[in-house]
């Protein structure tokens, strides 16, 4: 289980049986061009990482909607 | 991933570039965009005086953090909307950007010009974006205008530009078609109007900031839900996901193969644009939309 914390929702979500950031993107029905992927020490993931299970991540959403 | 230019792991991925980049040449190529961008359209000379629009999100700041980087001497202009709760979460971020950066910044309230936005919206029977988005074009012409500035930039993102082209094409605007391009030369009573960010995405704006510790507002407009806009950007995020670089061709090779087409069209057919009576901002009747504006919510 990946746990993931979602701007500018400011919300826990978690994400099952992911093993990488695209896993969790899929999950999530997000897309890697319209997000930033944040690890627990502050540096960008790309999709292609891999993620342990309990893994903490940030997802910020980029896409200006106005 | 593996960094394009130096082999290090990669903390970006732009498939549209078919590159992935570590953060110190990911902040090279944004650089270099911004340098490319400039150069090709002759958007800035030595000595230009720039005033740059600072909404707070991460595409002005990110200008504004560029042109300095780059060695202008960017002034930022905040309209502050009047929109409770949300302009002062925009207004707090660009007052504790320009602080930091030591960027001149000025700031214009909408509400003591008689426009408060959520006085507009009480008064417009249509959706508030498209006025909200002519009063901000206006004062930001008035304040570059009324006070020297050779260039007004504004933060338009590719995604912003492309989207704007394929909404103006769909309805075969001509007279919006003539200006959809990185560079509006001052004419009529307008400001030379500057876009030097039309190369990149707001996803590369967004990885730019966080890179460079930039800390804007996230928050989305209040009022902007359902703004027929956003439909033609997710168009063309769906066209650039199948077809990577689709979105820079489409919009470089309007501006090289159709967009003279319409200027030629516009100076022949176009309506001819005259002094508004009241406060002469450019218009094609005799009092402009802002003011009419102004007299509806007066209730004159």
């Amino acid at each position: 289980m990946i746990h993931v914390f979602l701007e500018p929702e400011t919300e826990w979500v978690t994400a099952q049986k992911c093993k990488s950031v695209h896993g969790v993107l899929n999950r999530l029905q997000l897309k890697a061009d319209q997000v930033l992927v944040i690890d627990e020490k502050d540096c960008l993931l790309t999709p292609d990482r891999l993620l342990s299970p309990g893994t903490k991540i940030k997802i910020r959403k980029v896409g200006s909607r106005g | 991933m593996k960094c394009s230019r130096c082999g290090q792991n990669a903390v970006v991925a732009l498939p549209s570039h078919h590159a992935g980049f570590c953060g110190p040449c990911f902040l090279l190529f944004y650089e270099k965009q911004v340098r490319r961008a400039i150069k090709a359209h002759r958007m800035l000379a030595p000595g230009d005086c720039v005033l740059v629009a600072l909404s707070g999100g991460k595409d002005s700041l990110a200008l504004a953090h560029q042109l300095k980087n780059l060695g202008y001497k960017p002034h930022g202009l905040h309209v502050d909307l009047g929109i409770p709760d949300s302009s002062l979460k925009a207004r707090e971020k660009v007052e504790g950007f320009c602080a930091a950066e030591g960027i001149p910044l000025h700031i214009t309230e909408a509400r003591e010009e008689g426009l408060s936005i959520p006085e507009v919206k009480k008064n417009v029977h249509r959706p508030v974006c498209s006025v909200c988005g002519k009063i901000k074009r206006y004062l930001f012409n008035k304040f570059a205008r009324n006070n020297g500035y050779t260039a007004l930039a504004t933060g338009h993102n590719l995604d912003d530009e492309a989207a704007r082209l394929l909404a103006n094409t769909v309805r075969w605007d001509t007279s919006f078609l003539r200006d959809v391009g990185p560079v509006l030369e001052a004419r009529h009573g307008f400001a030379r109007r500057i876009r030097p960010l039309y190369r990149l995405t707001e996803f590369e704006n967004a990885n730019y900031c966080f890179l460079s510790n930039i800390e804007y507002n996230m928050y989305p407009c209040p009022y902007s839900h359902g703004a027929s806009f956003n439909v033609y950007k997710d168009l063309m995020h769906r066209l650039e996901r199948s077809q990577p670089g689709k979105k820079i061709s489409f919009y470089e090779s309007f501006q090289k193969q159709a967009r003279p087409c319409f200027v030629r069209c516009e100076e022949e057919k176009g309506l001819s644009l005259t002094p508004c009576r009241k406060c002469a901002y450019p218009t094609s009747e005799e009092v402009c939309g802002v003011c009419r504006l102004k007299e509806t919510i007066q209730g004159k």
